[in-house]
């Protein structure tokens, strides 16, 4: 299946459901950093992700996902057990499909744990998404690829 | 205008905005918000009480729950036994060098580093196992 040039209507990334533990930050830049991450992963492949547009319907390929869990982590797990625990985490699920219906679904998870002294939380959580992005698009190119 | 009922009776917006609200969530946000709540303590009859609410059915809320407290066993055990080993050759080479030193002369080795991180870790797992729900 060729998919370069192909249109994909990319939705923003819903936050309904989510479990977000406490953060001293706000997260909302995070899941921006998933998105485009997941933007330029699929752009990078040939495919043309787009906003939809409200009132028009989707064109192409429509892609769907919804955050699973955002986890900051603990500065202080990390400085003691940095690979063991503590990290901060980013799970994704979603779908891809056409307009009329979804064929295929993704899961991904992106995870960073290692940083100096712990590093920070913030910084580590949008690297996890951005993480979790690319997983994302490269599960959406498998499913168009197996069809 | 008297029409023989209480103020504010019956009560408008039921069910009352106390208490769990019903939830839309994916069968993983579940699993991953009830890992979050059993790790912070919360009661798992509470969550299974939050699972009801929202319309899921006994059996796939106590699979959910089984499910993730395999995951939290799984990882608590394992901070628990690799903590307990880390301990366990950070006393053997602390010990046998100092044998070794005490017999032949020399200097031996206080490796104090997994003894304390290790212990550290097993102490976290054993307090991580305490978290994980029994299902019934």
């Amino acid at each position: 299946m060729d998919i370069r040039g192909r249109l994909c209507t990319l939705y923003p990334v819903s936050w309904q459901g989510a479990v977000v533990l406490p953060t001293k930050f706000d997260v909302r830049p995070v899941a921006d950093c998933f998105q485009g991450a997941l933007a330029a992963e699929l752009a990078k492949w040939g495919l043309d992700p787009r906003m939809p547009v409200p009132g028009m319907p989707d064109q192409g390929l429509v892609i769907t996902a919804q955050i699973v869990r955002a986890d900051p982590g603990s500065r202080l797990m990390r400085w003691l057990f940095s690979m063991f625990a503590g990290a901060a985490a980013f799970e994704i699920e979603g779908q891809v499909g056409d307009a009329a219906t979804p064929f295929g679904q993704f899961h991904a998870e992106g995870k960073r744990r290692w940083a100096y002294a712990g590093g920070n939380s913030q910084a580590l959580l949008t690297d996890a998404a951005g993480q979790a992005g690319q997983h994302a698009a490269t599960q959406i190119l498998a499913i168009l690829a197996a069809r | 205008m008297n029409t023989g009922q209480l103020p504010g009776y019956p009560p408008t917006g039921y069910p009352p905005n106390y208490g769990p609200q019903p939830q839309v969530r994916s069968r993983l946000q579940w699993g991953a918000y009830l890992r979050a709540r059993l790790d912070a303590g919360q009661p798992l009859a509470q969550l299974l009480y939050e699972m009801a609410v929202s319309g899921i059915g006994q059996a796939d809320a106590y699979a959910l729950v089984a499910e993730v407290a395999a995951a939290m066993r799984k990882r608590a055990l394992g901070f628990t036994i690799g903590g307990a080993i880390a301990v366990v050759v950070g006393l053997m080479v602390t010990f046998i060098t100092m044998q070794m030193a005490q017999s032949g002369g020399g200097t031996y080795f206080v490796w104090w580093g997994p003894v304390v991180f290790g212990g550290m870790a097993a102490i976290y797992g054993l307090r991580l196992l305490s978290r994980v729900p029994r299902v019934p």
